[in-house]
Parts: structure tokens; C-alpha cells; sequence
């Protein structure tokens, strides 16, 4: 019976060349789409992102998310500081928050950072500021489909109000839990019923009264009253929440 | 260099944060993300089995642990670069509001290396595993390019960089900032330069490394990353930027600058005898 041409020795060295160069090709035509798709990605809002931006998500906003709009286009410049407040039973039912027995739970965990630079603090730190970011702004790349949408753009809209949904239901989860973790840190956890939450916009200083001004100016943010939920852990970290 | 500083920073986070992990990963902590949504169900939710104990938690994280030495000792490379991917990976989807821009070019980087030779394995041309640890080299060029290009096309657009005051901001923000060092932001020509500075340097990057002022470019880079480590902290994001820049010197560069280095060292002990 006669070799078959893919038997011999020079069919095999064929296949191999055959099956090296469809790698050679495969592998630069797979180069070429993931690294178009990645600058697709991280670059500006345009035609072609508000295009293709279902298949974005699924492929380089899934497997290779990445942004690096580091401190740009405008660098963060405000202290967002979380305050939370344990309530009552009676206070969770009155029509008005109260204004005493606040605690921030942001600014020392930024304090021990700044003692000790090689230490978990800042990064403790980031879940909650994070979560109450993005739950009142759906995070910094929502600002880019928020501004098309305002410029008359209706599948910005789109996409912003699903960024706006998304967003809303996955911090308010871990604003639930933070807020349940530090009352049970602050041992508050047989009186609180519910967690109000706050955010303390700290503004800076500007450029040309950095030698005159001495004081910043700040507010406060409502940002919502949460479930407690006494089966969070007690992790430790909140213990030292500066009382307002 | 890339595999050690990639390594290391893992390494560091899992130091620094292990005492935090029920809180961070576990069950009863802040954790809502799941594996499913990168892996799919089945191995996803296999995955997933770990993060509902606390136990689970900490076998994970030893698996991570033991993948991060073998990586950084070079010890079965490519498993030890599959473990540490997947793993590495799981975590920052399973809390991603820990996560910051770093964490993300570690996973990335890791997926990148998979394709990459083992330091010791020989590659030979025209072999398929050559093709592709090229492949992978390529992609990891390419990957920071696109970091330093568009984070310096970025703020380009920004009002306060182009003022040259950028870094007077974000040297007043507590979580980014040492307090004993901000009178030196307070300066505005040291500002002015270091503002204008980094968006030169960034737009110049993906130029520059293609050109004879590659090195001097690597060195200003890795400087950078130093002051970004000092001055805001963010040293698990500086580890990996300075491995990526220490990943384009080339070996034969890495030669030169050995020779260099040695000449500079026998040329101080001459002076000190003299």
C-alpha cells in the first residue's frame, strides 16, 4: 500500500510549515484585533466605541479591563470622606436623619497610611470612597457617555443609564455591607437597625491662594440609609472611626 | 525583571492585606464579585466554592502564595504563571473595588507571560514555542505603550495639567499624599516642570523607546515610579510599572549597563585606595 503524502517524512515536514505559518498569521491578525480593540477601549468617547461597545464589553471590558485616565483628565483634588451612622430602631423610623454620632470612617485609615507607607490602609480605604463614588456617578467613564448623552447622543443615553443601574445595585450592596461591618467594629451592633452613609466633599485649596488660604472649604453628600446586616464580620479597621 | 517585580508585588499585597482577607474576600466581608463572570459557569462557579468559607479563603490565598514564590524563584515558570494568572485574576474580579490601575496590568501582564519562555529554556527559531514566546513579548511591548501614550493623551485634555498645576491638587488629596512634603508643591516652577514634564514624557514614550534614547527614557520612567511610590503611596501600582519598564531593556542593554556599572564601581574603589 502506498504512504500517504501526510506519512511520509516530507508530508509531516509540510504540515509543520503549514501549521507554523497558520500560527505565524493566527497569531498577528489576533495581535492586531485585540490591541485595535484595547486602544478602543481606553481611548475616547467616539462613533466606533458607541458602536462597538456591546462587543467591547464582552471581550476587552471582561478580560482585559484596564483605564488609564490616571488622575486625568482633571486629577482627583477632593478628600471623599465616608460618614456613617448607626441607627436605632427609632431613629431608622423618624422622617429625618440625625445630625449628631457621625463617624468618619475614611480620614484614619488615610492618616495610618500616611505613617506607614508600606501597609495595607490606603487600600482599605478605597472600597468605601469607591462605592459611594460610583453609586452618585457611576464611576469616571460614565462622565464620557453622560457628556455625549447631554450633546444629544441617544445611544449614550442608553448606555449611560444601564452604567447608572449597574452601578446603583452593585455599590449599594457594598455600601450594606461596609456600613454593617464598621457599626459591628464600633460595637453598635445590638442597637442598629439600619446605616446611613454620608460623603464629606473636602474641596482644595486653589492654585493662587495656596500662600493666603488656610481653610477648606467642605459639604456633605446624602448618599442613602442601608440594611444592617449583623453577619458581616468584625474586621478591625473601623475601630478608630474619628466620632463628628 | 518583569517576572520579579510582578512576582514581588503580588507578594506584597498578600502580606500586607492577608490579615484583612476575611473582610476583603470572604464570605461575610465586602466581596460581591463572582468568578463566573470571566470563567463562565462551570469553572467560575468551581472557583467560586473557595470564597464561601473562611477556610476557603485562606487555601486560596496559600495557593496564590505558593504560585508567587515558584513564579519569583522560576520553580515549574508556566504553571506557577497559569496559578498566579487565574488566581490573581479571581481575586481583584471578586472585590473590585480594591482594585487600582496596577492590579490590572499585573492580570494582564500574567496572561501575556503564560505565552513567554521560561527564563533558563532555550528558544531556538522556527520553532513554534519561540514564535509564540516572541509573540508574547510583543504584546507586553505593545500593552505598555498603550499605558503611558494614553495616559499621557489623556491629560492632555485636562485643564489642570495643562495649567501645570495638576500636582499641586493631587498633593492636597490625603489619600494620595504625605503632608510633611506638601510645601514642596507649593512651588510653582517645581510644579510647572513636573506637571508639564510627565505629560511630555508620556506622550514621547511610545517614540522614544523605538529610538537610541531608549534607556535614558526607561531610567526617567523608573524615577517616576519611584517619586509616584514616595511621594502618593502607591507602591504595588509602582512595582509593576517599573517591571514593565526594566522588561524593554534588552539583554545585550543589560550587558552594557552591567559593564558600565562595574567600570563606575572599580573607578570609586581606585579613587578611595588613591
Amino acid at each position: 500500500m502506498a504512504e500517504s503524502e501526510t506519512g511520509s517524512p516530507a508530508g509531516r515536514i509540510r504540515l509543520k510549515t503549514i501549521g507554523y505559518r497558520a500560527l505565524q498569521i493566527g497569531s498577528i491578525l489576533a495581535l492586531t484585533i485585540h490591541f485595535a480593540m484595547t486602544v478602543l477601549w481606553v481611548g475616547p468617547f467616539n462613533p466606533i466605541k458607541v458602536h462597538l461597545n456591546g462587543l467591547l464589553e464582552k471581550t476587552t471590558g471582561r478580560y482585559f479591563s484596564q483605564s488609564w485616565r490616571i488622575f486625568a483628565p482633571l486629577p482627583v483634588t477632593t478628600d471623599d470622606a465616608v460618614l456613617l451612622r448607626c441607627l436605632t430602631p427609632r431613629e431608622a423610623a423618624a422622617p429625618r436623619l440625625p445630625d449628631e454620632g457621625w463617624y468618619d470612617i475614611s480620614t484614619p485609615l488615610w492618616i495610618r497610611f500616611q505613617h506607614d507607607r508600606f501597609s495595607a490602609w490606603s487600600r482599605l480605604s478605597r472600597p468605601q470612597t469607591y462605592a459611594v463614588r460610583t453609586y452618585l456617578t457611576a464611576g469616571p467613564d460614565a462622565v464620557l457617555w453622560f457628556n455625549a448623552c447631554q450633546g444629544g447622543s441617544q445611544p449614550a443615553c442608553s448606555v449611560y443609564q444601564s452604567m447608572i443601574e449597574s452601578a446603583r445595585q452593585s455599590s449599594g450592596e457594598i455600601l450594606t455591607r461596609i456600613g454593617s461591618a464598621a457599626c459591628n467594629d464600633l460595637g453598635r451592633s445590638q442597637s442598629t437597625a439600619r446605616v446611613a452613609l454620608r460623603l464629606r466633599r473636602t474641596w482644595p485649596i486653589s492654585w493662587s491662594q495656596r500662600s493666603s488660604a488656610t481653610q477648606r472649604l467642605s459639604e456633605d453628600l446624602p448618599v442613602g440609609v442601608y440594611e444592617y446586616r449583623k453577619e458581616i464580620g468584625t474586621p478591625g479597621i473601623f475601630r478608630d472611626g474619628a466620632r463628628e | 525583571m518583569l517576572q520579579l517585580f510582578t512576582g514581588i508585588c503580588v507578594l506584597y499585597r498578600l502580606a500586607t492585606e492577608a490579615r484583612f482577607a476575611f473582610f476583603l474576600w470572604g464570605p461575610n466581608g465586602i466581596a460581591t464579585g463572582s468568578a463566573t463572570l470571566l470563567f463562565g459557569a462551570w469553572v467560575g462557579s468551581a472557583l467560586d466554592i473557595f470564597f464561601r468559607s473562611n477556610s476557603g479563603v485562606v487555601l486560596f490565598l496559600l495557593a496564590i502564595t505558593l504560585a508567587a514564590i515558584g513564579y519569583v524563584a522560576g520553580f515549574c515558570t508556566r504553571l506557577a504563571t497559569l496559578t498566579l494568572a487565574v488566581g490573581f485574576t479571581v481575586l481583584t474580579v471578586r472585590s473590585p473595588f480594591l482594585v487600582d490601575s496596577g492590579d490590572s496590568l499585573i492580570s494582564i501582564v500574567l496572561c501575556y507571560l503564560i505565552l513567554v519562555l521560561p527564563r533558563k529554556r532555550e528558544s531556538k527559531p522556527g520553532r513554534w514555542q519561540t514564535w509564540l514566546h516572541n509573540v508574547g513579548v510583543v504584546a507586553i511591548t505593545m500593552q505598555t505603550v498603550i499605558v503611558y501614550a494614553t495616559a499621557g493623551l489623556w491629560k492632555t485634555s485636562g485643564r489642570f495639567w495643562m495649567e501645570g498645576t495638576a500636582l499641586y491638587y493631587v498633593g492636597q488629596v490625603a489619600e494620595f499624599s504625605e503632608p510633611s512634603l506638601r510645601w514642596l508643591f507649593a512651588n510653582a516652577i517645581l510644579v510647572n516642570a513636573l506637571t508639564w514634564g510627565t505629560i511630555l514624557f508620556q506622550l514621547w514614550f511610545p517614540i522614544a523607546i523605538f529610538s537610541r534614547f531608549r534607556i535614558p527614557w526607561l531610567i526617567c520612567a523608573m524615577c517616576m515610579h519611584v517619586g509616584i511610590a514616595v511621594f502618593m503611596g502607591l507602591v504595588s501600582f509602582s512595582l509593576v510599572m517599573i517591571g514593565v519598564d526594566l522588561f524593554l531593556i534588552t539583554d545585550p542593554e543589560y550587558e552594557v549597563i552591567a559593564a558600565a556599572l562595574s567600570r563606575a564601581s572599580a573607578g570609586v574603589r581606585h579613587l578611595s585606595r588613591a
